[in-house]
């Protein structure tokens, strides 16, 4: 049993699902939903049993094809802790966003082909263990996602779309010049991210030059401060389920892609230049949160607390980086936050959908008064507004509060200035629930009523997430905490 | 030497698939004459399919033929492997573009003439028959160039002959020199420690001069745009593959006999031609707005990648094989996006919605601009991943650096055209008519190849 | 026990937001539960002093949960106290909207106190601790159809989680010198004074010590039963707990700064009591003072006095409270104006209110007469008494002073028929019970106390200056007549000292303005970065002329490098016979030029016959070196 591959069975599970779409071609949009919901599901419990299957810190489970010989490149899947974690939340986050979009009537068939083959793409992406590999995974998220921005966006999908290509490809294309960085740099010649990781091979202007292409590149998707201004319009335009897994998903690659290639590839560049990693990482948390208060759209709001959220993380990530002080703290609660920001950032572009299928709207001066008209709507909102700002007992709170106590052994002046972007994100979520959900009821109520069952079938899951990762974030930590201390330990 | 008639037999065998090339060209002329175009067309596919069979049977041979004057290698094998179908694609998209045009089934043949001068280029172990292999294929090259009698079609194929003839002259020329100095015309007496260096140093820059042309490579190259503008298209995807690999491959035969260190640092001054032919092909192509000229320029930009492979020769059989993988590659890429181009139109206006338009064309297109920006998986990534790895283990990590940076460059280059597919809007514009079989299946051809190339090399 | 006493709560606020039903009983039956629960609590650890047990937290910071005799009896005076008060709010709450968030919110509120009462690790105390915070939102803005419910529940939430950041940053230090998220019963060397400072700033908010007081005045805009439980045993009460659990970890350096904190407090806040209009913004500003006592004998080196208080208070300031919410229910109103003469007509509320004001005044032998002594006797035993013990002995003057007032307002005035409300009884009851407490507290004050390790100062001065204080305060008090003149000065001391314009103008509108800002900048950002993408494309539009502006510049350069390569031909013969050769070319390749008009080619020719003269003069580079 333990020959079979899970893993390729997990990554193209979905590949499967929107083949047999293609072959089928429903016309309804029921039968396209069920093999999409079905696939999705079947994914996630593929996931599980990579799960149960024990990861215990190193890289398990890895399967090797030869692929090009030539070049040194194979197909090579493995996971640990910090993949394992994003895995599991690219399941669960694409089975919702189906179970969501499942009134999608413009296409269904492709969208949930597409959907499907983001998903397959995500997963290849975290699961790869070879540089070429996760960079065809790593572009083909980036087609994926455009089409469905392009496709089924709303306001003005096609230039958001096009923004979103540019930027991500320049970004990617930063990306390759590191893999061929890394390439030409080990000896011999190759693409396996395990040897690479296990011998960091540049060193000097080279490392520090090849991490500046890593951090340029995965700053874009991230993304970091001044490289951000992709995410709102793309967000604005992108349907709910879209956003949720840019949101909840994509954004994760560049959080994984500091940790995988940034810390573990070039370990000595990252440590010089952490302080500016650092530097840029408080900026960007505080500048987001700042510029997500300044906002009117809720959804843009939302996807601004992004930028803010994901700063923590990189920050996490440049604290373990000046190990060992900032170590252990500083990677746990990278990646926990990463699986934190995806299910609540998930959760609340997903409510934010069923808010604008009821209002017609997102600006927020137009709203009021909805938490009576829509009692259950209203108190998920809340809760995952509250998630969103750090509350403990929530999914943020042990991730953040890891960060803090790894920032603050490294850098204590740039954590209190950190901690400066806790207090804003509270006052704009505080603003935005007293603005939209608090008030007297609106006159005039869509005929839509509260949450549907598709809608709940949805969210619930997320929201059970949300408290379960706060009160017990053992389940994830553990895992996270085994890889965690490998890596630390193979770089001191 | 010896001489009999075995040596005779063997050479001939082992020319074969030229020979084959030869008597292709011949017989399409001949079904010209007959007016029998389909057969002419039938039997120059047909014969550039036995060469290529003729040349996989000797696949891993590693000899010389005619006393050394002809070196059957790996890249006299590769090259006709690699020609010969793009012939064939050639052939078949002038077929969709010069149908019943009074001079179609010359076309064929000069296509096989040329090619057949290509393939000679590429096994050339003396400086005669590179002369040679050059002539025939620049010849049937003014010819092809001047097929369409318009203002433009006319000035660029003077344009292409005069320079031709010029830089012919100044490599003729030069080598002379080289034949003084050594006393006989093979390649390997180059290898001679005791050469005057100063001759040596002429004969390499007027052999640069005159191969260069062919190839496109700057200061060379300024008859390209015009001249594949004015040029039918089919003519023009085959001027930019068919010359450009047997003169690179005549280049790397050279490169094997003429020493590295010794006293002309050819490999630098080949270093300095690549950056400039790829930095100056990737800035003019950028401001271009037919893409006709924009694939022009690219491939001056390309020529520069090509001249990474023989730069890093010195240092072992990896250039050889990045050579060959990066022209199989440009050969697919290169002709697929010259055919969809046949098949659209050459302003970028013409390009607009072409992404939704027509589906798997657009997909087509988008593949192969992102392979010749070197884009994992496609075929492009593969050969440029090679040549940067010759090149670095020739000691020129500059000049990597400088092809990668140029790459990005390059990206902005071949993303206007992608942009223009997907993001300008529906164009009003009509495509050049219905596409033919043939047309579809050169577009199919490259784009699988393109693809696969990766997983099979 | 500890389970019981925490899921009865919480499980009743689930079941009310999932069955939307009954929300009054669930309500009533948890807090019953957390009562139970606790009275076990405190039997269990009768035998064994000490319960805890711990589980997985975040790597090497576990979670823990625990009980000592000391948090035990906290645990069962929030159980108490909550109890009467969920009592009083099924009268008050009777016929009014929003019942079921409003009883979700209390029943998650005391779950999350008795949490934070209960912890015996730094995580799960910071999880009541804004747990707590996140349920006063909740409640405070339970009828958030009004502005100033919802105003009032932003700001109460927002100023405490800025304070907030002080408890994140204590902890991380506290943590990070002690290894272990666990509290320690062996305390370690003291922390570092920042980090002491960061735990009082956090205090300041949870407590509403000055200058962060004037968001308990903006709570009073939830119902008055919010009010009671979030300003005696719980919210307010949370910030002395963390000073008490933190006690032993301070530095001696700190306690002046604690000191001054609660003194300013005790005074600041107690000017406004007396200066109020309205019942419960008197009885907010109250909260503040009495808090600023605990922080006072804390600093002075008596954490049993500040308990004793702490004890008292709560069911003194309940109690004032729930009478407050009896006139308030009588009159509509909580503004002096229109209810003062109604306690003649409210003889329960009247008796509840005055028991429990006298108690706060310190009239023997009510519960607040002990308490406040141990305080003035901590002042005396301080290290810096005439500080100290001064501004405690101002402080229950001025105690009683406002006390002293509202009684007479409440008396004098016209008559007011008592109103026909609804669930008077209940909220009597609720009443009665508290004020039970206030007066039979006094007697077990000091055993229970000593039950739980805690000593209380005694001073026989203190006792003297007490009694003046309070005699003199309460006969002078009731003298003072309802502050209607519209005095710049009585407005400032009512409005919480808004110096500069209070938080709106110095925080709020700031960094709206800055958030404002900063969605512009990023709106250009954006533009910009379109812009470059835009002007590359425009650059490409300019791909013709630019082009053949560059054939033109060709054709410029070429005729002058040729001339220079003339001049340099004489160098080489051979080299000579090229440039001449090349020169017959371009002769002739301009003659055939001619009849297509191009004019270019030679020009271009040029071109290749510069790179033919670079590529010579690189080789001969090359050469010089072999030479």
């Amino acid at each position: 049993m333990n020959t079979f591959p899970l893993l390729s069975l997990t990554v193209f599970l979905p590949l499967l699902g929107a083949a047999l779409l293609l072959l089928l071609r429903p016309r309804g949009r029921r039968a396209a939903f069920a093999i999409g919901i079905g696939t999705a599901a079947l994914t996630l419990l593929a996931a599980g049993l990579v799960w149960a299957r024990g990861v215990p810190g190193g890289f398990a489970q890895l399967e090797e094809l030869p692929w090009i010989p030539a070049i040194g490149a194979a197909y090579r899947l493995g996971v640990d802790g910090v993949s394992l974690p994003l895995v599991l939340l690219t399941a669960v986050l694409f089975l919702a966003t189906l179970i969501y979009s499942a009134n999608t009537s413009e296409q269904p068939a492709s969208f949930v082909a597409l959907m499907l083959l983001l998903e397959t793409a995500c997963l290849g992406a975290f699961l790869a263990l070879d540089l070429l590999l996760f960079y065809v995974f790593f572009e083909v998220t980036l087609v994926g996602m455009y089409f469905i921005i392009a496709g089924w966006g709303h306001d003005n999908p096609k230039q958001a779309a096009l923004t979103f290509f540019i930027y991500t490809l320049v970004g990617s294309l930063f990306l390759l010049l590191a893999i061929l960085a890394l390439y030409l740099g080990a000896a011999p010649h190759t693409f396996d991210m395990r040897a690479l990781l296990a011998h960091p091979p540049l060193g000097g202007t080279a490392a520090l030059l090849t991490f500046g292409a890593l951090a340029l590149a995965f700053a874009i998707k991230t993304p970091l401060f001044p490289f951000h201004t992709w995410l709102p319009t793309a967000h604005t335009a992108a349907p709910a389920a879209g956003s949720a897994i840019l949101a909840g998903v994509l954004l994760k690659l560049g959080g994984y892609g500091f940790i995988r290639f940034g810390l573990q590839m070039t370990p000595d560049a990252f440590r010089q230049l952490a302080p500016y990693v650092l530097g840029l990482a408080v900026f960007s948390a505080i500048y987001g949160a700042f510029a997500a208060l300044g906002q009117t759209d809720i959804k843009r709001m939302v996807a601004y607390t992004s930028v803010n959220h994901m700063g923590y993380v990189v920050f996490g990530v440049a604290a373990a980086a000046l190990r060992p002080a900032g170590g252990p703290f500083g990677l746990d609660g990278a990646v926990l936050q990463m699986v934190s920001h995806g299910i609540v950032t998930g959760g609340l572009f997903l409510l934010i959908g069923a808010l604008q299928d009821r209002t017609h709207t997102r600006d927020m001066g137009q709203l009021g008064g909805l938490a009576p008209a829509y009692p259950v709507l209203s108190g998920l909102f809340i809760l995952a507004s509250f998630a969103s700002l750090g509350l403990p007992a929530l999914a943020h709170f042990p991730a953040e509060f890891q960060i803090f106590l790894g920032g603050y052994q490294v850098a204590p002046v740039a954590t209190a200035l950190l901690l400066v972007g806790l207090i804003i994100t509270t006052a704009l979520y505080l603003r935005a629930i007293q603005r939209v959900f608090l008030g007297e009821q609106p006159a005039v109520l869509s005929p839509l009523g509260d949450l549907g069952a598709r809608e709940l079938w949805a969210i619930g899951p997320l929201v059970a997430l949300i408290v379960l990762i706060g009160l017990y974030p053992e389940f994830l930590l553990g895992l996270i905490h085994a890889t965690q201390r490998l890596i630390m330990a193979g770089h001191e | 030497m010896s001489s009999g008639g075995m040596d005779m037999k063997r050479d001939l065998l082992l020319v074969l698939p030229q020979i084959v090339l030869l008597l292709t060209a011949v017989g399409a002329l001949v079904a010209e004459m007959l007016r029998r175009r389909r057969l002419g067309l039938a039997w120059t596919l047909g014969g550039l399919g036995a060469a290529g069979a003729a040349a996989l049977r000797q696949l891993g041979a590693d000899t010389t033929a005619f006393s050394g004057t002809f070196r059957v290698d790996a890249l006299s094998h590769w090259s006709v492997l690699i020609l010969a179908p793009a012939a064939g694609l050639c052939c078949l998209l002038a077929r969709q573009e010069l149908r019943g045009t009074p001079r179609e089934g010359t076309v064929y043949s000069l296509l096989c003439f040329g090619t057949l001068g290509a393939a000679l280029l590429a096994g050339t172990g003396d400086l005669m028959f590179l002369v040679l292999g050059l002539l025939i294929n620049s010849l049937s090259g003014f010819a092809l160039a001047a097929y369409s009698k318009t203002k433009a079609g006319t000035e660029g194929a003077l344009k292409y002959f005069i320079y031709g003839t010029v830089t012919t002259a100044i490599l003729i020329f030069g080598l002379t020199y080289w034949v003084g100095i050594t006393g006989d015309t093979l390649l390997t007496s180059l290898a001679r420690p005791d050469l005057p260096p100063l001759a040596l140093a002429f004969g390499f820059v007027a052999l640069i001069t005159g191969l260069g042309y062919a190839a496109s490579i700057f200061p060379f190259h300024f008859w390209t745009p015009d001249t594949f503008e004015g040029a039918p298209v089919s003519v023009a995807a085959y001027l930019s593959v068919v010359p450009k690999i047997g003169v690179f491959f005549a280049l790397a035969q050279v490169g094997r006999s003429l020493p590295a260190n010794g006293p002309v640092a050819w490999p630098l001054v080949l270093a300095g031609l690549a950056v400039a032919s790829m930095t100056f092909g990737n800035l003019l192509a950028l401001l271009q707005q037919n893409v006709v000229r924009l694939l022009a320029y690219s491939t001056i930009a390309q020529a520069g990648y090509f001249l990474l492979g023989v730069v890093g020769l010195p240092a072992g059989a990896g250039a050889r094989r990045a050579l060959i993988v990066f022209a199989a590659a440009y050969a697919a890429m290169n002709l697929g996006a010259f055919a969809v181009v046949l098949s659209t139109g050459k302003t970028l206006a013409d390009f607009r919605g072409l992404g939704t338009r027509r589906v798997f064309a657009g997909a087509a297109l988008t593949v192969f601009l992102f392979s010749l920006v070197g884009i994992p998986p496609l075929a492009g990534f593969a050969g440029k991943l090679l040549l940067f790895e010759a090149t670095m283990a020739a000691g020129y990590t500059w000049l990597a650096v400088a092809a990668v940076l140029n790459s990005v460059l390059s990206l902005a280059v071949y993303l206007r055209v992608v942009a223009a597919m997907y993001f300008g809007g529906t164009g009003e514009t009509s495509d050049m008519g219905p596409v033919s079989w043939a047309g579809q299946a050169v577009v199919v051809t490259c784009f699988l190849v393109t693809v696969l190339l990766m997983f099979v090399f | 026990m500890i389970a019981l006493l925490l899921l009865a709560p919480l499980l009743a606020a689930l079941l009310i937001i999932v069955l939307r039903r009954w929300p009054a009983a669930l309500g009533l039956a948890g807090s019953l539960g957390a009562l139970v629960g606790a009275a076990g609590l405190l039997w269990q650890v009768r035998h064994h002093p000490v319960v805890r047990f711990t589980w997985p937290g975040l790597p090497g910071l576990p979670y823990g949960l625990g009980a000592t005799p000391f948090t035990a009896l906290l645990a069962v005076i929030v159980a108490v106290v909550a109890l009467l008060i969920f009592v009083y709010a099924r009268g008050y709450m009777a016929h009014e909207r929003g019942k079921v968030w409003f009883w979700a919110s209390m029943s998650l509120f005391v779950a999350a106190m008795q949490l934070l009462v209960l912890s015996a690790d730094w995580l799960l105390f910071v999880t009541g601790w804004e747990l707590m915070g996140l349920a006063s939102f909740l409640l405070i803005a339970t009828w958030h159809w009004e502005e100033k419910a919802r105003q009032g529940a932003v700001n109460a939430f927002l100023l405490t989680r800025f304070t907030d950041l002080g408890l994140y940053l204590g902890i991380v230090i506290i943590l990070l010198q002690s290894g272990t998220s666990l509290m320690q019963a062996e305390p370690g060397p003291a922390i570092p004074l920042v980090g002491a400072l960061a735990l009082l700033l956090a205090v300041m908010g949870k407590s509403a010590q000055v200058p962060f007081q004037s968001w308990l005045a903006g709570a009073m805009a939830g119902p008055t039963p919010v009010s009671a439980l979030l300003h005696s045993a719980t919210m307010v009460a949370a910030g002395v707990v963390l000073l008490l659990r933190a006690y032993p970890l301070l530095p001696p350096a700190s306690l002046p700064y604690i000191g001054a904190v609660g003194g300013a407090t005790i005074v600041l806040t107690g000017f406004t009591a007396l200066c109020s209009n309205d019942i419960k913004q008197l009885l907010a500003a109250s909260t503040s003072s009495q808090l600023g006592f605990m922080l006072v004998a804390l600093a002075a080196g008596f954490p049993g006095a500040a308990v004793s208080h702490l004890v008292a208070h709560a069911f003194m300031k309940s109690g004032l409270f729930l009478s407050a919410g009896l006139f308030q229910h009588q009159n509509e109103s909580t503004l002096f104006a229109r209810i003062s003469g109604s306690g003649r007509t409210a003889p329960v509320a009247l008796a509840g209110w005055a028991l429990a004001g006298l108690a706060l005044a310190g009239v023997p032998p009510l519960v607040g007469y002990w308490s406040k002594d141990a305080i003035l006797a901590a002042g005396l035993g301080a290290g810096n008494p005439a500080w100290y013990f001064g501004v405690a002995a101002g402080g229950a003057l001025l105690t009683a002073l406002y006390i002293g007032r509202s009684l007479g307002l409440l008396w004098r005035g016209p008559a007011r028929p008592a109103a026909d409300a609804v669930g008077l009884g209940l909220m009597r009851a609720g009443l009665l019970g508290l004020v039970g407490f206030v007066v039979g507290g006094g007697f077990f004050l000091a055993d229970v106390l000593r039950f739980v390790g805690y000593a209380l100062p005694e001073a026989p001065a203190a006792q003297l200056t007490g009694l003046t204080a309070a005699a003199l305060g309460l006969g002078l008090g009731w003298f003072l007549r309802a502050a209607d003149v519209g005095t710049p000065v009585l407005r400032f001391v009512q409005d919480n000292y808004p110096i500069g314009g209070g938080f709106p103008a110095l925080v709020g509108r700031p960094t709206l303005a800055l958030a404002a800002a900063c969605g512009r900048f990023d709106e250009y950002l954006h533009r910009q970065v379109l812009g470059l993408g835009g002007a590359v494309l425009a650059l490409a539009g300019r791909g013709r002329r630019a082009d053949t502006r560059l054939r033109q510049a060709a054709a410029g350069v070429g005729p002058a490098t040729l001339a220079l390569a003339a001049r340099t031909r004489r160098a080489d013969a051979g080299l000579a016979a090229a440039v001449q050769g090349l020169a017959g070319a371009f002769r002739r390749a301009g003659q055939l030029s001619r009849p297509v008009q191009s004019g270019l080619v030679h020009r271009e020719l040029l071109w290749t016959v510069l790179g033919v003269l670079a590529l010579v003069a690189a080789l001969f580079v090359s050469l010089f070196r072999w030479f």
